[in-house]
């Protein structure tokens, strides 16, 4: 079924800086301001693939900027694709994002050396080829929860975590850091306790954060119920995510979860500790499993199908 | 009924409102609020996941706000919280309008206004944190301060720990649902590190300075002839049948129970629109 429009433009301009309200930050606009703005050769340093080129100091913060503006613009075609917002998009923000968005540097950036595909179907339907989805419900509400599931992973914490797996290290605290608290029941407690935490302290929470968040995010994606497309279309938001951490990372972040096992008690004689004990691992179990989903192609491959040509030839 | 995208407050006013604090205003003027606590080791967000989405699906209602408060469910001392949320109350309820027209579309511009209902809907630990605050603020009504927006308040409690709860397993209950992976680790916790597992326990000093101070001025009110308050006296009560969390017993002039056939911590996750947990909500509004 199409999704159906009912409400109001007034109502959808409102939604619109709603969204602007939430997610268009001063380091979001500095972000969307260097991609409209700087010169080719700036921008081609810059946005260069940090393997290719490690980003300075100054083009450090600026990405971190850029990456902001990206996530504005996926939310903008999540948005867009629930019918949450006016559709055409104000011409003004449209022919701003058009234009930055096709820029060939700022598409190096997010079309090869860091795939987000919510900004290429953001051009697509800039350039009048949008892409359209079925679901059932609303819209506005589908998208308002989302926001508020995908700011599980939005904390300090969490983004300590994604920047160690992120092969990025802040006063020599870094991945191999949280794992190897994670091998230590009493290190790990005094982790989630201490008032002065360390990178390495918030770290570890961010690790317990983000297997919440993604908890929570699997859920939200299992309950839409025939909308494989949309799905997949809000899968991708944090994609990029998953899939740093497939392979050898959930290796490690599955011995860190098996290695927490090993502290939780065998049973009890007491029988509702004995069935809290027993639904704890169960819930490690299901963590194990919301990940190996996230980061399998379950929710990616829909909306891959629909970018890539897949055609045999 | 139509609400903006949640807004979290703690982006643009600091802890002002609490931890990780969402709020949900409504397109048009609001004359209810509704304010959601969520419980030990729970979350403005996890705490309540299908609520928002169903709890504006039944007509007609009044225009009504929504916000998550959130709070340290696990580090933090229950009266601490309960004076930081006594605090958040009476900071955004002094001019509602001063704090939404920032986070509103400039279209929607709010006149200043006072709620007519303020709707307190708290889970377990919640219950504790926001009766602890009603009192707070009763006690500066007391010293002489303006604290209108008392009057208005409601409340409806779900699987409410006034009476304390079994705190082992409440830790394990909460611990191995919000944040599993410190289910099995309890034997590594000192009392300083989680002060809740204390707090929490039935007769501890908390529960029972709560008991005291709710019943010394429900005599008051009595001794006087006039009518208990609605800040004082739960408007609507949710047991869980299958807790094995919290102490389920009535608490002095509370309405009477309603029972709910699930956990202790789905006992405030409706699924359904035709949940006993959303009718409780809605009638209330």
């Amino acid at each position: 079924m199409e999704a159906v429009v009912t409400v109001s433009p007034q109502l959808l301009q409102a939604n619109l800086e709603s969204l602007d309200l939430r997610f268009r930050d001063q380091s979001t606009n500095d972000g969307m301001k260097f991609l409209r703005t700087a010169h080719d050769a700036r921008a081609a340093i810059v946005l260069d693939s940090h393997l290719l080129r490690a980003p300075s100091g100054d083009a450090f913060d600026i990405r971190g900027d850029v990456d902001m503006a990206m996530r504005y613009y996926c939310i903008l075609e999540l948005a867009s694709l629930v019918g949450a917002i006016p559709d055409p998009l104000p011409a003004a923000l449209a022919d701003e994002t058009r234009a930055t968005l096709s820029r060939a540097a700022v598409r190096r950036y997010y079309e090869r050396y860091y795939p987000l595909l919510l900004p290429q179907f953001l051009l697509r339907r800039l350039n009048g080829q949008p892409l359209r989805v079925d679901f059932e419900g609303d819209g506005m509400s589908l998208l308002s929860r989302f926001i508020d599931v995908s700011s599980l992973r939005e904390g300090d914490n969490a983004e300590m975590f994604l920047d160690f797996l992120d092969d990025i290290t802040i006063n020599d605290y870094g991945l191999g850091d949280v794992i190897r608290i994670l091998q230590n029941g009493r290190e790990f407690v005094h982790s989630m306790t201490t008032k002065k935490l360390n990178e390495g302290d918030q770290g570890v929470r961010g690790f317990v954060d983000f297997l919440g968040f993604s908890r929570e995010l699997n859920t939200f994606l299992r309950q839409m119920k025939s909308a494989d497309l949309l799905r997949s279309a809000f899968f991708h938001f944090h994609g990029y995510w998953f899939q740093q951490i497939g392979g050898q990372v959930l290796g490690a972040i599955t011995a860190g979860v098996e290695t927490l096992r090993t502290y939780v008690t065998d049973g009890a004689d007491d029988d509702v500790i004995a069935k809290e004990i027993a639904d704890t691992h169960k819930a490690m179990d299901t963590a194990i499993r919301d990940l190996q989903v996230l980061t399998s192609s379950a929710y990616r491959y829909p909306l891959e199908l629909q970018l890539y040509d897949f055609t045999p030839r | 009924m139509a609400h903006y995208i949640g807004q979290e407050l703690e982006k643009r006013f600091g802890k002002r409102f609490g931890a990780d604090t969402r709020a949900h205003w409504s397109h048009d003027p609001a004359t209810h609020l509704i304010i959601f606590v969520h419980g030990f080791g729970g979350s403005p967000v996890k705490t309540w996941p299908q609520f928002p989405t169903l709890v504006t699906q039944k007509t007609p209602l009044p225009s009504f706000d929504y916000i998550f408060y959130g709070y340290d469910g696990v580090r933090m001392q229950a009266n601490s919280s309960a004076l930081a949320f006594a605090s958040a109350l009476d900071d955004f309820l002094a001019d509602p309008a001063a704090i939404i027209n920032q986070t509103i579309p400039s279209m929607s511009q709010r006149a200043p206004f006072s709620y007519q209902r303020i709707l307190v809907v708290a889970h377990s630990l919640g219950a504790v944190v926001t009766r602890g605050a009603l009192l707070h603020a009763h006690a500066r009504r007391e010293s002489g301060v303006s604290v209108p927006w008392l009057d208005h308040v409601r409340l409806a409690l779900f699987a409410p720990a006034h009476h304390g709860a079994y705190t082992a397993k409440i830790a394990y209950s909460a611990l191995t649902s919000e944040g599993w992976s410190l289910g099995g680790l309890l034997s590594f916790f000192s009392a300083s590190q989680l002060p809740l597992l204390d707090d929490l326990q039935p007769g501890s000093t908390i529960i029972t300075e709560l008991k005291d101070r709710t019943k010394t001025l429900i005599d008051q009110y009595k001794a006087q002839g006039q009518p208990v308050p609605p800040f004082l006296r739960a408007d609507a009560v949710v047991w869980a049948l299958k807790d094995t969390v919290v102490v389920n017993s009535r608490f002095f002039e509370d309405d009477p129970e309603v029972p709910i056939d699930s956990g202790h911590l789905g006992v405030c996750k409706p699924d359904r629109p035709d949940h006993k947990a959303l009718e409780v909500v809605w009638k209330l509004l």
